[in-house]
């Protein structure tokens, strides 16, 4: 037997253990007070519930709702939500530590032992509890519900195991029938009366009125010497198992009258402390202080095994309620594990699978007629229920079987199978085998027609036997191997701790060697090309000389691979079916609730083998696998047909193929315009870029159609795309640089229609259009400028016309010199006649076999589809822009700067730079932060001190950093590792990140210690219990920690903000009332006057509820004592409202009647109970209500005016007064 | 080519090494080696006694060597006095073997020749003591993307290598995210969950980094902490 270890947890004493029925959750309470919630599939933390006070020693899930409880030594059991991970209620009414805990299967009911000496049980729909069971005389220990009928049974301390009767209590709070009569009414109404009393009333324990018990001892169980710890049923047998402080297991039966103990398994040598019957097989699991976990033959009632671990004492053992699985707590964590593999042994033959189910009979399965065989074979008789055998090897030539199993250290089976007709006309039970031989051996299979080969239990020799057992060679290994493997006729696989050999029996030589970690399966191509190595966590894909093609890794743990018809990897890992292609590309086909081993892929089918020995047909749709599969071997054919016929269309799907380099043909599968346009303008399709941007008709669009366009020289579009835009500046440079002499005479008509000169003067100095401008010089009466601009420009007529009617002195005007005459230069060639091709289409880069095949998906940059589009759009843009370019439509020229062929081996230079990754630079991880984040925590924890000094002066005017040194070390220190790397090297350091499941590096943020809910938990209920002890220094430096604490921290939510705030506020308050009430006890006797102000102003801080007396009370007794009876009422009517009974309300009542009788104040103070004002923290005097004042930024504490710009009194950091953007805690 | 022999005499003494049991190394005698290999062993030997922190013993034991490996060595100890020094010892052994390369590399970041000491390391193509060092210079560097493309490229051609193996686990604790789960792998299986293994600290911070343990609580500052904050304290002053 063998203990296969699923999950292990670190931590304090696990005392109580529970599996979640359906997911794979785990709650672990300890003896630290926690209780964990684990992940034990992914081995990760989900939560931590911390509200219980002492150990919680029972946990447990209800089987349906998504609720679990606990009981502690707090005499408490809590209902928690799993939902909302909160303490939905408590139930009390225990007297002493609860022990155990447990839902009723089906009844809305929890039961609970404690050691108060009862069992009780509890209705947790309406929270009450429902029946108390005494008769126990010693703590009770365990307490627990049969599965199917009303029974209980309990253990306990008083060496007694009693089991209860509990139909009377069950008929009771079963639904009323409806011929209920009154008389039965009134009995249900007095005996619940009863019972939700003490559960002690008339008529003695449980009795109702009638004296009809609702739970009575059925059996009590004496035999065990010492007390007893635990007890349970069996699920389905009558049977009971228990444990206790004498070492011993008991084993108990019972039938209807009586119960009687069958047996005791002796072995433990110190307490056991817990022992249930295995759900599966028939076995005992006990566990006990002697730090072992043993197993038991039920039926023979002898050690099985014993599983030791070296320093921990076991506590409890649990299992789950469906799965194979057990959990075991003990004084350093808990452990998930199970006793035996649950894959079936299997094998494969053609279009056969054989497999032996957990009957251990032999099953064929013919997947071309999907039909299942009766048992072949019964295998019943070859070792103990709860050993499966491990593999199964099929011979068909002589239909032989061969069976390994770990019996006895391992050995083999071989025998035949009967029935030529393929097994469908056997029974249902199957024959035994007539005629098996055996021997010993830790692996063994059928290596050709009529030899096997076995590795021998020291794993270093390989014999080869023929049908009849008879070794006819025997080989000696140079290597330890694990396991054997077929590879073929004559060779087989040595599966090794490090590597995998392919071996030949024959030559007794090496082939070939893969070097591979820990191979346990090994699964061939359908052609035998191709061989997946199935490790924990990877799958290695060889050829037939093991040279590596591929490799698939995964987190969670690898269960069974089988390969596609096509050649693609089909496996499961503990919660997926999915694939894997050759390149190492991987991808979820579904998620599975079960594991499953896949056998067979078949077109949309994949056949599993479930863990209770079943076929299982799981449909899939193998579309993207087989796409990209097709990608991957540049079978376009394959694509256009997968293309045509399904429906592919995806995000996923899109960004794998743009992902591999193929945004073109990610292009034919989308359809939204915005993604296309992205898409077309990265592949460098610019038609199509173009259609989706009148598509899109937006700016930011037209702006990157602009830019791209541009990038290769199609200015027809960026014409098109400038006019959308309205960009007539760079519109009448367009037309300028590709020499549209025409559009740019319109551009200044528009610009003249558009009532905007300077527009128009720059067309016209574009055009070089004199006249124009100096007509335009003159219209806007800058008759100078005209006058000049005409001089310069050779027309002298003009320019004295201009002068005269303006009535201008020729000598005024300086003119600019001209050294030469200026020629306006002639366009050389008509590049507006067609684009200038600086960079042509990507398309291109695809094979040119591929374009045939998809000219009907209008793959290609076609110039003439452009041009014909843009011409056509022409026309749109004329009634934008007016009538006077509508007749002058762009227009195609003949195709002279078109694509040649040369073009296109700069393409593929272009493509191949294109390809190469951007070497990274090295950013280290701290500056990471300090650029994520605009909190100060997160800067000091990058080490970037100063950065965070200056956010929060900025953000809470703290300018005293000398008291934030601890925390500052506290955060950096705890937000990095060093690790010893390489020696001879400094150490590397790593960084301790809060944002642990993010995958990508340089979103990387800091782990900050303590976060608030750590703070509130322990911190802040540090200070209150010091607050409580009247050590009141301690209880403020203690408040000014947590206040640190805080303004140095993170949160995530804007719940926790508000959390922050809050407690902020209350450390606030604390230290000003705490401060306060220090300084009275400071003054002189004869200052009465200040003592009875202090006195009521402490009474006005906002102490919590369990605080708020002591304030009220010190203000009572002082001004009670100085003779101010009035006032000395007030406090002691506030006092009575929150403590109404006791000694102190005694007290309290004579003040107020005191207060009544004598309604004065003898001594005048400055305190006025019914107006509202806030307290200077500096001076302790009132600054009521409009009376000016400054508050500090941080805690908000408010001080007389003078005050400004002095260091808070509260916080010891802050600047009172300061300006401040307030504190930022989240990002 | 893979680092060491082929006859696996060297492999525990390496593999001994990678996990820190320095006394296990310091314990074993060179000569029994064969000869050919006798020359790594010592280096190796000396490596260890260098991490212990007798670099000064290494200096004066190695005193006069010929081999251009143990004379890397010796600049390696010099590293911890005199790092200009050591940079001009290594610049004589050039150009570099698979062995005296990853040796030159870690002297030359000592020296604060990062970029020298990166192409030193990648030069050294057979070398896995030197993907080792390379990877960790890359990562120190925050050039995570190429650590990783170091160790998976090796991948490629070595044997499944303890120093390889580390190498892995300290680019996945780097990275982060899903890769921490295998750090903590390897690193388990490296240690065998002993707690005595001198490698079973870096599992447990492998273990925090990927949320699989809670840190312990933070107790005292550390020195570099204080000295920062009083740096920046006494900086604002100024």
């Amino acid at each position: 037997m063998q203990m296969l270890t699923k999950f292990e947890s670190k931590s304090s004493r696990a005392k109580g253990l529970a599996f979640h029925p359906k997911r794979p959750l785990l709650l672990v309470s300890m003896h630290t007070s926690k209780i964990q919630l684990w992940d034990y599939r992914m081995g990760t933390l989900l939560d931590r519930f911390e509200e219980h006070d002492g150990p919680v020693r029972g946990v447990s899930f209800h089987p349906t709702q998504d609720i679990f409880v606990s009981g502690s030594d707090d005499y408490k059991i809590k209902v928690w939500s799993l939902t909302s991970r909160k303490c939905l209620f408590t139930l009390t009414g225990h007297l002493d530590y609860v022990r155990t805990v447990f839902f009723h299967p089906n009844l809305p009911w929890i039961i609970s032992a404690s050691d108060d000496q009862t069992i009780r049980i509890w209705n947790w729909q309406n929270r009450s509890q429902i029946a108390c069971l005494t008769g126990h005389n010693h703590y009770v220990m365990c307490a627990q519900f049969h599965p199917t009928e009303d029974l209980v049974v309990s253990a306990s301390l008083d060496q007694t195991v009693r089991v209860w009767d509990i139909s009377g209590l069950c008929r009771k709070h079963s639904a009323p029938t409806s011929s209920m009569s009154f008389e039965d009414q009134m009995a249900r109404a007095a005996a619940s009366a009863a019972s939700s009393g003490s559960g002690l009333g008339a008529g003695g324990p449980n009795a109702d009125i009638f004296g009809a018990n609702e739970a009575i001892v059925k059996y009590v169980l004496e035999g065990h010497e010492r007390g007893v710890n635990w007890a349970a049923f069996h699920p389905t047998m009558p049977l009971i198992v228990s444990g206790g402080d004498d070492r011993l297991v008991k084993l108990w039966r019972m039938s209807d009258t009586r119960a009687w103990e069958v047996d005791t398994c002796r072995g433990h040598f110190s307490n056991v402390s817990c022992c249930i019957f295995h759900p599966h097989y028939e076995l005992i699991v006990s566990v006990g202080e002697d730090k072992t976990i043993r197993t038991w033959d039920l039926n023979r009632r002898t050690a099985i095994h014993t599983f030791r671990r070296d320093s921990d004492r076991f506590w409890v053992v649990t299992a789950h309620p469906t799965l194979n699985l057990l959990a075991t707590g003990h004084d350093t964590g808990a452990m998930v594990f199970k006793f035996q593999r649950e894959r079936p042994a299997y094998t494969l033959h053609q279009s056969w699978l054989f497999w032996l189910n957990n009957e251990k009979q032999l099953i064929s399965f013919d997947f071309e007629s999907n039909r299942a065989s009766n048992a072949l074979l019964s295998l019943k008789r070859i070792g103990a229920s709860w050993i499966p055998p491990r593999t199964l090897s099929y011979n068909p030539s002589e239909k032989s079987i061969l069976v390994h199993s770990p019996i006895d250290g391992g050995t083999y089976f071989l025998t035949k199978v009967s029935g030529a007709d393929g097994g469908f006309g056997g029974s249902t039970i199957g024959p035994d085998p007539t005629d098996i031989s055996s021997g010993p051996g830790s692996a063994a299979i059928f290596v050709s027609r009529n030899r096997f080969v076995v590795l021998s239990r020291d794993k270093t020799t390989l014999e080869v036997k023929d049908l009849a057992n008879t070794t006819t060679k025997s080989l000696n290994l140079a290597y330890d191997v694990l396991d054997l493997a077929s590879a073929g006729s004559g060779n087989i696989l040595l599966l090794c701790k490090d590597k995998v050999v392919l071996f030949d029996t024959a030559q007794n030589r090496d082939v070939a060697t893969k070097s591979c970690n820990k191979v346990k399966y090994a699964s061939w191509s359908p052609d035998s090309q191709y061989l997946a190595l199935l490790s924990k966590h990877s799958i290695t894909v060889v050829d037939r000389n093991l040279e590596l093609v591929a490799e698939i890794h995964e987190v969670i743990r690898i269960k069974s691979v089988a390969w596609d018809d096509s050649g693609i990897l089909i496996y499961t890992t503990l919660n997926h079916l999915r694939f894997g292609l050759m390149n190492g590309d991987k991808g979820i086909l579904k998620s599975l609730d079960d594991v499953l081993y896949v056998v067979r892929s078949k077109g949309k089918n994949i056949f599993c083998l479930s863990r209770d020995g079943k076929v299982v047909k799981v449909e899939i749709d193998p579309t993207e696998y087989r796409f990209k599969n097709a990608l991957l071997n540049k079978n376009y054919t394959e694509m256009k047909r997968i293309m045509e016929n399904s429906n592919l269309v995806g995000q996923s799907i899109i960004s794998y193929i743009e992902q591999k380099g193929f945004n073109d043909i990610a292009l034919q599968f989308v359809e939204e315009p915005q993604v296309r346009f992205d898409l077309s303008i990265k592949c460098g399709d610019l038609g199509i870029a173009f259609d989706m941007a009148k598509e899109i008709d937006k700016a930011p669009f037209w702006k990157r159609l602009v830019s791209a366009a541009e990038d290769y020289g199609n200015h027809e579009i960026k014409e098109f795309a400038l006019q959308k835009l309205h960009a007539y500046e760079k519109l009448s440079l367009l037309y300028l640089i590709t020499g549209n002499e025409v559009n740019s005479v319109k551009m200044s008509k528009i610009a003249e229609h558009r009532h905007n000169p300077s527009a128009r003067l720059q067309t016209l100095l574009f055009s070089n259009n004199i006249e124009g401008r100096i007509e335009l010089l003159e219209e806007a009466g800058l008759f100078s400028l005209a006058y000049a601009t005409a001089k310069t420009n050779g027309m002298a007529e003009k320019a004295n016309a201009i002068a005269s009617a303006a009535g201008l002195n020729e000598s005024d005007i300086i003119l600019p010199v001209v050294r030469k005459e200026c020629t306006a230069p002639t366009i050389k060639r008509a590049t507006y006649k067609a684009n200038y091709p600086l960079q042509a289409s990507k398309a291109f880069s695809l094979d040119k076999t591929i374009i045939p095949q998809f000219d009907n998906l209008n793959l290609l940059d076609d110039s003439t589809d452009t041009m014909a589009s843009t011409k056509s759009n022409g026309k749109n843009v004329g009634s934008m822009l007016g009538s006077a370019l509508a007749d002058d439509a762009v227009t195609g020229g003949e195709d002279e700067w078109g694509l040649e062929e040369d073009d296109l081996d700069f393409e593929e230079d272009f493509a191949d730079e294109d390809s190469v990754v951007p070497m990274q630079t090295g950013v280290a991880e701290t500056d990471l932060w300090v650029r994520n984040s605009p909190i100060a925590a997160d800067h000091i924890a990058a080490g970037s001190f100063e950065s965070a000094m200056q956010l929060l002066n900025r953000q809470v005017g703290i300018s005293n950093f000398e008291p934030l040194r601890e925390r500052f070390a506290e955060i950096y220190d705890g937000a990095r590792y060093e690790v010893k790397a390489n020696p001879g090297l400094p150490s590397l350091v790593f960084y301790n990140r809060r944002n642990k499941q993010e995958q990508d590096p340089l979103k990387s943020l800091p782990h900050i210690a303590r976060n608030i809910e750590e703070i509130t938990n322990n911190e802040l209920q540090e200070a209150y219990k010091l607050v409580r002890a009247n050590k009141l220094e301690d209880a403020v430096e203690m408040f000014k920690e947590i206040l640190y604490a805080i303004v140095l921290n993170t949160v995530s939510t804007k719940d926790e903000v508000e959390e922050a705030q809050r407690l902020i506020e209350i450390c606030r308050e604390y230290i000003l009332g705490l401060s306060i009430e220090l300084e009275r006890r400071g003054l002189q006797e004869t200052d009465l006057k200040r003592n009875l102000e202090l006195a009521a102003y402490f009474t006005k801080v906002q102490l919590q509820p369990s605080h708020k007396h002591i304030a009220l009370q010190v203000a009572m007794m002082q001004f009670a004592k100085a003779k101010n009876f009035a006032s000395a009422a007030v406090f002691a009517r506030k006092f009575l409202e929150l403590v109404p009974t006791g000694p102190r309300a005694e007290q309290a009542r004579k003040i107020e009647a005191r207060g009544a009788s004598n309604p004065l104040d003898s001594i005048e103070v400055d305190y006025d109970p019914y107006s509202e004002f806030d307290i200077c923290g500096a001076t302790f005097t009132p600054i009521y209500q409009g009376s000016p004042s400054v508050s500090d930024p941080l805690t908000g504490t408010k001080y007389l005016p003078q005050f400004k710009g002095e260091l808070c009194r509260v916080s010891g950091i802050s600047t009172i007064g300061a300006p401040a953007s307030g504190l930022r805690l989240i990002i | 080519m893979e680092f060491l022999d082929p006859s696996g005499e060297l492999y525990q003494l390496h593999r001994d090494f990678y996990l820190g049991d320095y006394n296990k190394v310091l314990s074993t005698s060179p000569e029994n080696f064969s000869p050919e290999l006798r020359e790594l062993a010592l280096m190796i030997v000396a490596k260890a006694r260098i991490a212990i922190g007798d670099h000064v013993g290494v200096l004066e034991g190695l005193q006069g060597v010929g081999s251009t490996t143990l004379q890397a060595v010796m600049a390696l100890a010099q590293a911890y006095d005199d790092p200009e020094l050591a940079v001009d010892m290594v610049a004589e052994l050039a150009p570099y073997d698979s062995y005296t390369a990853p040796l030159a590399a870690m002297v030359l970041y000592r020296g604060g020749r990062i970029e020298e000491a990166i192409s030193t390391a990648q030069a050294a193509e057979d070398s896995i003591d030197a993907v080792a060092v390379l990877a960790q210079i890359l990562i120190a560097t925050g050039r995570l993307q190429e650590a990783d493309a170091t160790v998976q490229n090796a991948k490629k051609w070595a044997q499944d290598n303890i120093a390889l193996n580390l190498a892995e686990a300290w680019v996945d604790m780097a990275i982060g995210g899903e890769r921490y789960v295998q750090a903590v792998y390897i690193y388990e299986e490296l240690t065998g969950n002993d707690e005595r293994s001198p490698l079973f600290q870096a599992q447990k911070v492998a273990q925090v980094l990927s949320g699989y343990i809670e840190p312990e609580p933070w107790t005292k500052p550390s020195a570099k902490a204080i000295a920062l904050f009083n740096d920046t304290l006494s900086a604002r002053a100024a």
